[in-house]
């Protein structure tokens, strides 16, 4: 299939770039294109004006900062993987790239590009709640950050205004250990169902728990209430099912043609488990 | 490998026009109107066609088998009046660009009346709504194999298995998708039709007859093909579209299908509900087998297969290669509102197959039984040959208890007990499945007659010696990736005793010799023995020269290591360029009478079903908690008689494996229940992947052919008969464990998922 006609603009910096998207309704940046290229070429898509960010060297720059990790819109999920300072400070979000497409979609895509499509079965929208990233968006207005709890709004679906841009995610360093769990139907699909689990140990302890769900609703689900029942106990089996019974409590859980909703919270509840055992390294 | 292959969207015509096809959003409507002024006046576009259009043209794609019954039907080049399917072409746009035919095709305007639809089996057997007006009460054929009296068996067996298994609708999915190039040349009348057919001679006819144009003057060329699987082996209604818009434009017209379009509209396959009974006595012998089948057929049948081609053609072999005295069966080939089923590798055996071996492990598991020695007790032995099925099929020879005992060998049978019983205490269910069969191969006349899907097929080829004694061989077998040029050329090489390098294959025009195609298992067998035959006819000509240059009789004239002499000393004798060289220019050395032509075209049809055998064992693990299915290790036996080349062989045997793993795990189309297919890309549609396919065991057994040149017998399809029953055999062996089981397919992890949800023996598993 062949694109519909689109004008197609290539800026060198962020503020040609956010001046070239606002005031046209018509306008989407083009990151990666690991998405919106396919929907193009489906014809479900059919913007009039694409604005390539490619050229904007700011976009994709990784900045070992002092008090963050702060990632380029446009840094591949290649070049993410690959990174020392992503596997030193952000080592949950190098294991959930393993789970992100196929090397050719992750020589190409990239973090912000991901995010701001928000697909409710995405990895990288699991990990930036799960480690409390900061989104920077740039619009004509200037510079506003928002948290990715606040972000991601529903499917494809997330706060950014009109004519703005995502320009770059601060991860904050976290002192839980993380671990990612998920199942798709063949390495690289899109998830059935993922965990992000991260916590502390002290005195044998579990201790700041913290428990992200994806690929079962819209958005990132974080589920307080699980973490909670794990506060101040020891990681067991019977613990994990524990807060694994409750953690999609509220939750209204998709159904699509590979999972209907009874069988993917089974299948959230069992990674929630295998995720909590893994974060707090007990041996099952 | 080069990367240097062509195949038909490599292509390039200078003048060359871009189709573009509308496709009807709707399984069943009415079409009140359509508007394409917008789309004609479009820039780029040359033309813009509906149905109305080509009426006139052609009439539309006629399919018929020759049964008292059955009921034919005509799917229209474009839709008029009604759509039938999703998928179903509707209107056509040319344009100078893809793109511009593209856009185009967004600005035509169709009005739908929706009719009500019959989306699947149950609504078809219902008849309340009516899928296709042509087919009363959507039956296109009833078929009866046999009608034994099984009640008895039934009522005094010890054991009865039975189930009722519905297969899934799936694609053949050639990562190459169809296209078509057509060109006519008024000035001399020529049609020329490039296109990534499996058949081009039988194409080159259809499309003689269905555009009423001089066979003599179409030519259909063939260029490399990426993958068929039999999806290829029809003639589509897009093949005549190009054509007809060729002809009226006078410009080449190029159609490269996309891959929404490949699963909207290429034929799809292995739609299948089978209701089987075995009745097994205290002994574990098979006493009797009932089976319904029906086939979710689609809106029309295909040409030239029909929807014979699943649940018909199935119940043949059925009962497979075990003593089953009493065979009672019944299959329904039923139109639905979707698209048309067609050959896909294994064609209607595959289905059958998962139900006749599932219901043989239960029976065994009943009867404490393993799953050899249940097969065991039942196998046609040597002793029993010839043994004729109760379909009519007559086992002359076969290897199938060797095949047994060598795959429990491969398989450690013991040791996987214990393994099984081990992981169980983890939580994890490992399962084995196994299948043994025969396969109909190298389907010629008398396959095809005994499969009741009467049509004569046979092939030519010719093979001529040069002056300079190398070898050109023309056949009209086409390849798609089964290196078929390289198997040809050893047939030729190993006949006149020269190197491979002295043999030039030519294939892929219809110029070449005519056949009916690279379908069905044939190729090794119509390719060895169309020149296997002609070889022969021109080493009778060799023979006579030699034995009149070397005063012996032709009888004892041998060709070999490049030399024509006396057999048993090759010194007396010259090479066999000498004896060519002798042959075209030097009449002095010819004896009286003596017809110098060094070239032979012969046909080739076998006086029997070519039937190879084998079988297939798999060892799955499936994921408790994920409810994953992992296929660990899978093991193939293969008996094809003589093996013109073992890797060609293997190679056969991995991908069909692969693909059984997609049929049984991964791959499904799935319609909502308005006929609405929801897989239209391969990010829904889940092809395996490296990552899904193990390792595959492979052993080799040899009963050459006594009814084919050098003893060859297909095993194109083995794989995709017999892998599907071994695997689906792994899964319910495992499910078992826990008193589960599956019968609908693929057996996804939702499968999985809900028949753990059944389990009668969940206690099984201990707590983790």
């Amino acid at each position: 299939m062949k694109f519909p006609d689109f004008s197609y603009a290539r800026p060198a910096t962020i503020s040609e770039a956010i001046k070239l998207l606002s005031g046209n309704d018509d306008a989407r940046p083009l990151a990666g294109g690991q998405s919106l290229l396919p929907m193009m070429a489906l014809r479900m898509a059919s913007p009039g004006l694409l604005v390539d960010l490619g050229l904007i060297e700011e976009l994709a720059v990784i900045a070992d900062g002092d008090a963050t990790l702060r990632i380029g819109a446009m840094v591949t999920h290649d070049t993410t993987a690959r990174s020392e300072a992503v596997a030193r400070r952000t080592p949950l979000l190098r294991q959930a790239l393993h789970h992100v497409a196929h090397q050719a979609v992750r020589n190409r895509g990239t973090l912000g590009g991901s995010l701001a499509n928000a697909d409710g079965s995405a990895e990288m929208p699991v990990v930036a709640v799960a480690l409390d990233a900061v989104m920077t968006l740039q619009g004509p207005d200037g510079v506003r950050r928002i948290r990715a709890d606040e972000f991601f709004q529903g499917h494809y679906t997330t706060a950014i205004g009109e004519g703005e841009l995502l320009t770059c995610i601060d991860f904050p360093d976290s002192a839980r250990s993380w671990a990612f769990e998920e199942v798709s139907r063949r390495p690289g699909d899109f998830a059935l169902a993922m965990v992000a689990a991260g916590l502390q140990i002290a005195n044998g302890k579990c201790l700041n728990a913290s428990l992200v769900i994806g690929g079962v609703s819209d958005r990132p689900i974080r589920s307080e209430s699980a973490a909670a029942v794990l506060d101040g106990r020891t990681l067991d089996r019977a613990v994990a099912t524990e807060a694994a019974q409750i953690a999609l409590d509220g939750v209204r859980v998709r159904s699509d043609i590979h999972a209907d909703a009874r069988f993917r919270t089974e299948l959230a509840k069992n990674l929630v488990v295998r995720a909590l055992l893994r974060a707090g390294g007990a041996n099952d | 490998m080069s990367g240097r292959a062509a195949y038909i969207a490599d292509l390039a015509f200078p003048d060359v026009l871009h189709v573009s096809i509308l496709r009807s959003p709707f399984a069943h409507a009415r079409i009140t109107a359509i508007d394409v002024s917008a789309a004609r006046a479009h820039g780029g576009v040359v033309q813009v066609w509906t149905g109305a259009d080509v009426l006139p043209r052609c009439g539309g794609v006629m399919a018929r088998m020759e049964l008292p019954g059955f009921v034919p039907t005509v799917q229209p080049i474009l839709a008029h009046d009604i759509v039938r399917f999703v998928g179903e072409a509707v209107a056509v746009v040319v344009a100078t660009s893809q793109a511009a035919a593209e856009d185009a095709l967004e600005l035509i305007d169709v009005d739908y009346d929706e009719l009500p639809v019959v989306a699947d089996i149950a609504s078809a057997v219902a008849a309340e709504v009516i899928a296709n007006e042509a087919v009363p009460a959507n039956l296109v054929y009833r078929g009866h194999r046999c009608q034994d009296d099984v009640d008895n068996d039934f009522a005094r067996a010890a054991c009865v298995a039975q189930g009722r298994f519905s297969n899934n609708r799936v694609s053949a999915t050639p990562m190459e998708p169809r296209g078509c190039i057509a060109s006519h040349e008024w000035t001399s009348g020529q049609l020329t039709v490039w296109s990534a057919t499996q058949m081009p001679s039988f194409l080159k006819t259809m499309l003689a007859i269905h555009l009423a144009f001089p066979e003599q003057r179409i030519e259909v060329i063939t260029p490399q093909v990426g993958g068929g699987f039999g999806q290829k082996a029809h003639v589509h209604p897009e093949e005549i579209l190009v054509c007809l818009l060729a002809i009226e434009l006078g410009r080449p017209i190029r159609w490269i299908e996309d891959r929404r379009e490949n699963l909207l509209s290429a034929t799809h396959a292995k739609h299948q509900i089978n209701e089987m009974a075995i009745a097994v006595d205290a002994d574990g012998r098979f006493l009797a087998m009932r089976n319904r089948s029906s086939t979710d057929g689609g809106a029309y049948n295909s040409l030239p297969w029909t929807h014979l081609v699943e649940s018909h053609v199935g119940a043949s072999t059925l009962t497979g290669p075990y003593r089953i005295a009493n065979f009672n069966d019944e299959s329904l080939s039923l139109v639905t509102n979707k698209c048309p089923i067609g050959a896909y590798r294994g064609v209607g055996w595959s289905a059958g197959h998962i139900a006749r071996e599932t219901l043989i492990d239960r029976a065994g598991r009943e009867l404490g039984l393993s799953p050899f020695e249940i097969r065991r007790r039942n196998l046609v032995d040597q002793s029993d040959y010839p043994f004729t099925t109760p379909t009519g099929l007559v086992i002359r020879e076969g290897t199938f208890v060797q095949t047994l005992d060598r795959l429990e060998q491969m398989v450690d049978y013991r040791s996987f007990r214990e393994r099984q019983t081990a992981a169980l205490a983890k939580g994890k269910l490992l399962g084995l499945g196994l299948c043994v069969f025969n396969e109909v191969s190298g389907v010629g006349t008398r396959a095809l007659s005994f499969l009741h899907t009467p049509v004569t097929t046979h092939d030519t080829a010719t093979v001529r010696v040069e002056p300079t004694g190398k070898i050109t061989v023309t056949t009209p077998l086409v390849a798609a990736g089964q290196g078929h040029l390289t198997t040809f050329a050893q047939v030729a090489a190993d006949a006149f005793g020269v190197p491979l390098d002295d043999v030039t294959v030519l294939a892929g025009t219809t110029r070449n010799a005519h056949g009916f195609g690279t379908v069905a298992s044939r190729g090794a067998v119509f390719g060895a023995g169309t020149i296997g035959r002609a070889a022969e006819a021109v080493k009778v000509k060799i023979r006579q020269l030699a034995a009149h240059l070397l005063q012996t009789g032709a009888e004892r004239i041998t060709l070999s290591e490049g030399r024509v002499h006396v057999t048993g000393s090759p010194e007396q004798g010259m090479p066999l360029a000498d004896l060519a060289g002798a042959a075209y220019f030097a009449d002095a050395t010819h004896p009286p009478e003596f017809d110098p032509a060094l070239e032979a075209t012969a046909a080739f049809d076998p006086a029997d079903v070519v039937l190879a055998n084998g079988g297939h064992a798999a060892i799955v693990e499936i994921d408790l908690e994920t409810c994953l299915v992992r296929v660990d290790q899978m093991f193939a036996v293969e008996d094809c008689g003589k093996m013109i080349n073992p890797m060609i062989v293997e190679g056969q045997i991995r991908g069909g494996i692969a693909q059984a793993i997609g049929m049984t795990l991964l791959e499904e189309l799935v319609h909502d229940g308005e006929g609405q297919l929801v897989t239209t890309t391969l990010m829904d549609y889940l092809l395996p992947t490296s990552v899904d396919v193990p390792d595959v065991q492979i052993a080799h057994l040899e009963t050459p052919s006594d009814l084919v040149p050098g003893g060859v017998k297909g095993m194109g399809e083995s794989a995709m008969i017999s892998a599907p029953a071994a695997i689906i055999g792994a899964v319910n062996d495992a499910l078992a464990l826990v008193g589960a089981s599956v019968e609908s397919f693929p057996a996804s992890p939702q499968r999985i998922f809900d028949a753990l949800q059944r389990a009668s023996k969940v206690d099984a598993v201990p707590a983790l």
